[in-house]
């Protein structure tokens, strides 16, 4: 891997999932990483680019390290990455997270209560910890 | 005889990087929640393009409404996949924009419209 290509923002890939809470607490976990835990070292990009096989879309992940978010055990961004040329470094899934959060009442696809924001928190620290992870293995690799 | 009239799919364009993804997200969940919650249903885009054959004959079961957010289109891609094999392929409405509001009553202007028995094309 060139070092160019090494310092390029990880990308964060979350499903595009609308019909249940899962796909919420993934996207909002994932704007919590870009903006405000590891803004400059993580970037996002539309899952439906990749579906459709956008050839900047393709370009940015092809080779490269991404993490995928995924709020169903279809896996969709997890595996349109791959189909993409892309690796996932880490897949993450929501519904693992709810492991932590027993009885929890996430709230809906369109809101998030304090428990579903707790959950989204979670995802988002083990999304930012593994972008952490793959920059410091960069640096150490150059 | 009565005529069976399915529920409106509203495939709409999540696009994670860009604002008018999320208006259209949302836009799309107030309409099934608030607008219009016993006429319409959504799925979520890449298992309408790339799903399973029952996620893909989402159009052909349901007359559609397709949302984008930006020139890319993907929804058009799901739709020419589905036009080719199905009927339905009511209308498309194209970058929202940051006019929320507008969007959720275009789309259920059309659901009423589509309910009522007019085929909508643009």
């Amino acid at each position: 891997m060139g070092r160019e290509k090494s310092r390029a923002p990880v990308p964060v890939i979350p499903c595009s999932g609308i019909g249940k809470v899962h796909g919420l607490i993934n996207r909002e976990a994932t704007y919590l990483v870009t903006d405000e835990l590891a803004p400059g070292r993580t970037n996002t990009l539309c899952l439906g680019f990749l579906v459709k096989r956008d050839d900047e879309a393709v370009a940015a992940v092809k080779g490269q390290y991404c993490i995928t978010v995924d709020g169903c055990s279809k896996a969709c961004a997890g595996k349109n990455v791959q189909m993409a040329g892309g690796q996932a470094a880490a897949s993450i899934q929501v519904a693992e997270a709810f492991k932590k959060h027993r009885g929890a009442k996430p709230g809906t696809p369109t809101d998030l209560t304090e428990d579903g924001w707790a959950i989204a928190r979670d995802v988002a620290k083990l999304v930012a910890d593994e972008a952490a992870r793959l920059s410091s293995e960069e640096e150490v690799s150059q | 005889m009565s005529a069976i009239i399915a529920k409106v799919g509203i495939v709409s364009c999540s696009g994670e990087s860009i604002p008018e993804g999320t208006i259209s997200r949302l836009a799309t969940r107030r309409v099934l929640e608030l607008l219009r919650p016993d006429k319409a249903v959504t799925i979520c885009l890449p298992l309408f393009v790339a799903g399973n054959e029952g996620e893909r004959n989402f159009a052909k079961t349901h007359p559609t409404i397709a949302i984008d957010g930006c020139p890319k289109q993907v929804r058009p891609v799901g739709h020419r996949t589905a036009q080719r094999t199905h009927k339905w392929r009511d209308c498309c409405i194209r970058n929202p924009g940051h006019f929320s509001n507008r969007l959720q009553s275009l789309i259920a202007g059309f659901i009423n419209r589509r309910q009522r028995g007019c085929l909508v094309y643009c």
